[in-house]
């Protein structure tokens, strides 16, 4: 689940959720409208600055980049290989063009900053922080509500599904075979009949414990001068970031 | 097809989340309109989580197996909360597992979302008739199956022929395309029966899922 590293205490542990998630926002914001190599090496940095004072263990980055970099390395080769331009090397059959290199460097190194800040900043805060930080930034309280209350019964549903999975494989079910659909189907319908049913119960409960009234705690704290002191920082640097990567698209203007 | 971050540029990821806001501000505003909106809250969330889950299925296609998107499906059972429900499945999806992005989160959510969207419509429209013919529900969930993974593929072409770099070699381009679409046409019958035999079970055990009118 989320905020695994959330009991350490560093700097970005300490920085209020609020501030935080602004910076963080913006930053990737900025990162995304990066297309200048010669700003990959400063995203790059910033964002290893970040992750080296968050105390995130390196394993667990690379865990969660795991998945996704298959399918940013395959598009990274295809730039690679096929994009059209000045040909500075030959594989065979395959060119690699200076415009393939510049994309694929571009399109990697924004990926892995993107998702390292993301993953630093769900790491370093409580997910009902960060949720009432969105709500306190205009998003619906219908939808952060539809969040949590997704988000905590995620879990649940999953082992649910597991020992559903692991009762069929103890009965003969082996999942092999294209025939497989009818079983498969019937467990997607029982796994959905079984949350209705169990959200009419949640519902209930949730009622008499007061859910729909006004929450008078905000679960995060407010911005201390240290937060406002790294909340700029990371501001500036995206507008920055933003003004370069303007004047290198058009240096006229 | 999800999009991971990185790929598109910043301003095509700012339109998707423009265009997310505004289909998210009106599944809102027909929710809010229900007698009790947060007594619908935890039924979707819950069922959220249940297709979230039910998305780890692998259906087996020899020597492989792949795993389901089931927004045809879950259009199908959320009518106006589908909308907000699968972008709460994008969040977690990117926030949890890194799958797809939270740049890209707009464009993955309309990529999704909207194909959803229609297949709510279609399953609302046709449900009441199809109730009373033998393979009327099957037809319908597969039906709403097919148009959510096929619009889903259709817009994530269209997406990345749109925004990858211009410069990249046509034939290439023609070729890389074809054969995603090849790849995936399997996965868009496999969908549509699968979805046609959950609604199908849903009709016989739990009809009021479907909320199918006698």
């Amino acid at each position: 689940m989320l905020d695994n590293t959330i009991m350490q205490d560093t700097i970005i542990h300490r920085w209020g959720t609020k501030p935080k998630f602004i910076s963080f926002i913006l930053l990737v914001f900025s990162f995304a409208c990066v297309k200048s190599l010669a700003l990959l090496p400063v995203i790059l940095l910033i964002t290893t600055i970040i992750f080296g004072l968050s105390g995130v263990p390196l394993q667990f980055l690379l865990q969660r980049l795991k998945m996704p970099a298959c399918f940013i390395l395959i598009m990274g080769l295809v730039m690679l290989l096929f994009t059209q331009g000045q040909v500075v090397g030959q594989l065979g059959f395959l060119t690699v063009t200076r415009e393939g290199a510049v994309s694929a460097l571009l399109m990697m190194g924004r990926f892995v900053c993107i998702l390292t800040l993301m993953m630093v900043l769900f790491s370093t805060s409580t997910f009902l922080e960060v949720l009432a930080v969105m709500q306190a930034m205009g998003i619906p309280e219908l939808l952060t509500d539809m969040l949590m209350f997704t988000y905590r019964y995620l879990n649940e549903l999953a082992v649910m599904f597991r020992q559903m999975n692991t009762a069929m494989i103890m009965r003969g079910f082996t999942g092999q075979k294209i025939k497989a659909l009818y079983a498969l189907s019937y467990l997607a319908g029982t796994i959905f009949i079984r949350s209705y049913e169990q959200s009419q119960r949640i519902y209930q409960a949730m009622a008499i414990r007061g859910y729909g009234q006004k929450c008078v705690d905000k679960p995060y704290r407010e911005a201390s001068r240290e937060d406002q002191v790294l909340c700029a920082m990371c501001v500036v640097a995206a507008l920055v970031l933003g003004s370069v990567q303007f004047y290198l698209l058009y240096p006229g203007v | 097809m999800h999009i991971p971050d990185g790929m598109l540029p910043g301003s095509v990821c700012i339109a998707g989340y423009a265009l997310t806001a505004a289909g998210t501000a009106i599944a809102l505003n027909r929710i809010k309109k229900l007698d009790n909106p947060r007594q619908e809250i935890p039924k979707v969330s819950v069922l959220t989580a249940a297709f979230f889950v039910a998305s780890w299925i692998h259906i087996p296609i020899p020597p492989t197996s792949v795993h389901l998107l089931l927004n045809g499906l879950l259009g199908a059972l959320m009518g106006h909360f589908a909308f907000p429900a699968i972008l709460i499945a994008l969040f977690l999806q990117a926030v949890m597992f890194g799958h797809g992005g939270l740049t890209t989160l707009g464009v993955n959510q309309i990529i999704m979302g909207f194909p959803a969207v229609l297949a709510a419509l279609l399953f609302s429209g046709l449900k009441n008739m199809a109730v009373h013919k033998k393979w009327g529900m099957p037809a319908v969930g597969l039906a709403t199956g097919i148009l959510g993974i096929g619009g889903s593929l259709l817009l994530f072409l269209l997406v990345l022929v749109s925004f990858i770099p211009a410069n990249v070699d046509p034939v290439a381009e023609k070729a890389a395309i074809y054969a995603t679409v090849i790849a995936h046409l399997p996965l868009v019958v496999i969908e549509g029966i699968f979805s046609a035999m959950v609604v199908s079970y849903l009709q016989k055990i739990k009809p009021e899922l479907l909320e199918l009118r006698k």
